[in-house]
């Protein structure tokens, strides 16, 4: 058969090559124009496997601190904490510490008088406003002793830092055998802990050891 | 010499020529075509499958940890409480020591004023040399020592009034 003079069966071979050539234009067109998109989504792979497997190790890590806590043990540390500091105001407590640490000391209590606020107990997922907790952050009591020597004193001072709920010596006025102590009580509210996934668990030994190892040797009043 | 071949024949020789490099180049790029596909789509298929596999592992790591959140708040939470044990610990300062520290014998304490951060402190003593002895001893352990006053009265002998600040070590 010819076509314009020429015979077909001598240029079908070409159809091999321009077949070649259009799948080739075909291929390189679908990723360079309408597959640009999916190109990239395959390109990114390598990264986001990378970051996912640092992700997994990160994880890993996480989850074996998570099983190695021992909740038992981790929940009688945090009774032996909240005793000395507990989660609210312990007026009374106070106020037992101060009589106890007033005999031992051999003094005798002329007067009170407290600055307590907001007593009731947060609940531990509660999340106290930032200017609540500062209006009512402080437990705080002053009392005179009267007929005290500045010995009494020295000894009053001695009982109350050996005290559990923990008792700052904010100041003391000692004249005329008469001495004034403001004492500040310890306590923190429960503060909601916001646990991701993804966030690192923090490192609580050292810092729950040194908290235990400070007031393992204070003496606990009972709680009332 | 008589050209035996005819016209034909030498363009047919001629398309030959050309079919064969043709083709043996149309073959060598699909070759290298096609390697180049089957390498992309390898190393595609290859990130794919570890992509899948390492989600699959971040998503059953998160889902042990969602069952462990009680242990992530209880450690949480005793970390808040321990820093604030040791907080209460580290800012209160030292009553007993410094009230211990005051007192040395022959040289009563009449007057003590703990403040935070100052204290005042009221001796008094026999004479003035046993005074000028405490001062030097109180500045052994202060680093600011003020002389607020030095008194002498028949009732109540020799005084000496110091303002403290500064301890120097506890």
């Amino acid at each position: 058969m010819r076509l314009f003079g020429v015979k077909v069966e001598d240029w079908t071979w070409v159809t091999y090559p321009i077949l070649v050539v259009v799948m080739i234009v075909v291929g390189l067109n679908f990723f360079l124009s309408g597959g640009v998109e999916s190109l990239d989504r395959m390109l990114v792979k390598p990264t986001q496997t990378h970051q996912e497997e640092l992700e997994a190790a990160q994880l890993e890590v996480k989850l074996n601190k998570l099983r190695a806590i021992n909740t038992e043990d981790l929940l009688l540390k945090m009774k032996k904490l909240l005793v000395a500091v507990p989660p609210s105001k312990r007026v009374w407590l106070l106020l037992a510490e101060l009589q106890l640490s007033a005999s031992e000391a051999g003094m005798t209590i002329d007067s009170y008088k407290a600055t307590v606020g907001d007593v009731k107990e947060a609940s531990e997922s509660a999340v106290p406003v930032a200017a609540e907790v500062a209006a009512s952050d402080l437990l705080s009591l002053t009392v005179v002793y009267n007929e005290s020597s500045y010995e009494n004193v020295i000894l009053l001072m001695e009982s109350l830092q050996k005290l559990k709920p923990l008792i700052k010596v904010a100041t003391v006025e000692y004249k005329e055998n008469k001495a004034t102590v403001t004492v500040e009580s310890a306590w923190s509210a429960w503060q909601s802990v916001a646990s991701q996934v993804g966030m690192d668990l923090p490192e609580y030994n050292q810092e729950v050891n040194q908290a235990l190892t400070s007031t393992e040797e204070l003496v606990e009043i009972s709680s009332w | 010499m008589i050209n035996l071949v005819s016209k034909d024949e030498k363009r047919n020789l001629e398309l030959a020529k050309w079919r064969k490099v043709v083709t043996a180049w149309t073959t060598l790029v699909l070759g290298v075509y096609l390697i180049a596909i089957a390498a992309f789509f390898g190393w595609w298929w290859y990130w794919t499958a570890k992509q899948k596999a390492s989600s699959k592992k971040v998503e059953s790591l998160k889902q042990e940890i969602r069952m462990l959140s009680e242990n992530e708040a209880l450690a949480r939470k005793i970390v808040l409480r321990a820093r604030a044990v040791n907080e209460f610990l580290a800012n209160r300062e030292n009553a007993s020591a410094e009230s211990k520290l005051l007192l040395v014998s022959d040289k009563p304490v009449v007057e003590w004023n703990l403040k935070p951060g100052s204290q005042l402190v009221v001796v008094s003593a026999s004479d003035s040399a046993a005074l000028k002895e405490y001062e030097n001893y109180i500045t052994e352990h202060y680093s600011s020592v003020l002389v607020e006053q030095v008194n002498w009265d028949t009732l109540t002998g020799w005084t000496l009034s110091l303002m403290l600040s500064g301890r120097k070590e506890k």
